[in-house]
């Protein structure tokens, strides 16, 4: 018995030390996850005005066509994305020149965000992130960090009148770092 | 014969005092201060640039062969991807070993734990993020002595040091429990010297 008990022991012992330790979960059971994670400081933003035709063709991955400049579009068949540029500050070594695919993480902590138009009736000049009203979808609340990138943003009432209209994005941080990208001109229709 | 009985007393007071170094000692406290370099070749810090690494401790003799030894211990780390500079310290407590205690050269091993706090910060102006981690050591340290004399020694030692890290919110580190395991060695130069008397 005394001997079973070793050789248990042992088995269990030895089972854990050789039990492959990895820092994001391997979802596929392929050895190396598809995605991992690093960490970044934000220092610029680009916006856009995209279509919303998501295709898969990957796991994670998913094809977006932008609105061409002066191109008309239904508000609820597209969406602003804002994508993020950055310094990485923290690195998951584990997967430093492997085939998986970064995802970017920033974690700059939020002090406002606004979404903003130039036609004055549409989004009454300014949509904030403590507004009662919904107009888009997705507004990162104050305090929080970024997260990660791109940030996807459904615009979910329509216009008074259809308009020419273009979107400022300005995002301010704690340490008083002030963001800002405009998308291209559309023409929204209800 | 003056220049004769001159020369035998040289002689004889160099025997004496070779003598002298080779009687048993009852020191007890010594004071160590080793310079190095560290490394970090695991996990989360193997990016990192190992850079100085200095300690200081306090020993005590327990019996002839085994004592305590307390040391406090600072090593610089920079990684040039992510521009993060980690401050490394550690406050070990470690029994230790003594395989020679009578020889010149002695050889001690110590085995012991304590606390670890590394302070990263990122040196980028326009967002700058510092953080500090605690954890646990577990501490190894190999250390060959020579003595000088009777009271100075030099020695060559090598620290490893594998922690564990506490839970925490991290920004910095990748907040995932494999890296809050992680792993430093240095190896260093040093003195030491002993307070106390010849035994009677």
């Amino acid at each position: 018995m005394k001997r079973l008990i070793y050789i248990l022991t042992i088995a269990i012992l030895s089972i854990t030390a050789c039990k492959k330790e990895m820092p994001e979960p391997d979802s596929l059971g392929l050895g190396i996850p598809s995605t991992y994670t690093n960490k970044y400081i934000l220092t610029g933003i680009q916006g856009g005005v995209y279509i919303n035709d998501t295709v898969w063709y990957d796991a994670h991955y998913y094809r977006i066509t932008p609105v061409k400049v002066k191109d008309t579009v239904k508000y609820s068949d597209c969406y602003i994305k804002l994508d993020f540029k950055g310094n990485l500050v923290g690195e998951n070594t584990f997967f430093s020149g492997t085939n998986a695919i970064e995802r970017k993480y920033f974690i700059n902590r939020i002090s406002f965000f606004y979404i903003c138009s130039d036609s004055g009736n549409f989004f009454m000049n300014c949509y904030r992130y403590d507004r009662k009203g919904k107009i888009i979808e997705g507004m990162p609340v104050k305090g929080q960090l970024l997260g990660y990138a791109p940030i996807k943003f459904t615009i979910v009432s329509p216009p008074n009148t259809d308009k020419w209209v273009s979107f400022d994005i300005i995002i301010g941080d704690d340490q008083g770092n002030v963001f800002k990208a405009t998308t291209q001109e559309v023409f929204l229709t209800r | 014969m003056k220049r004769a009985i001159l020369l035998l007393l040289c002689i004889s007071s160099m025997y004496a005092f070779s003598q002298e170094s080779q009687e048993p000692t009852n020191h007890k406290i010594g004071v160590e201060l080793h310079i190095g370099k560290i490394f970090s070749p695991y996990r989360f810090y193997k990016n990192h640039q190992g850079y100085e690494h200095l300690s200081l401790g306090l020993t005590k003799n327990i019996t002839g062969q085994f004592g305590v030894l307390f040391s406090q211990s600072y090593g610089r780390l920079f990684s040039e991807r992510t521009n993060n500079r980690t401050i490394v310290t550690t406050t070990i407590i470690a029994p230790y070993v003594l395989f020679f205690p009578e020889k010149k050269t002695n050889l001690r091993i110590s085995l012991g734990t304590g606390l670890l706090h590394l302070h990263s910060k990122c040196l980028y102006d326009i967002y700058p993020v510092s953080e500090h981690i605690y954890g646990m050591p577990i501490d190894g340290n190999i250390a060959v002595f020579y003595k000088l004399s009777d009271k100075l020694s030099v020695n060559v030692n090598f620290d490893a040091h594998y922690d564990f890290l506490f839970n925490g919110d991290y920004q910095l580190l990748i907040d995932d429990p494999y890296y809050y395991k992680t792993f430093f060695y240095s190896t260093n130069i040093g003195v030491r010297y002993t307070f106390g008397k010849k035994s009677e």
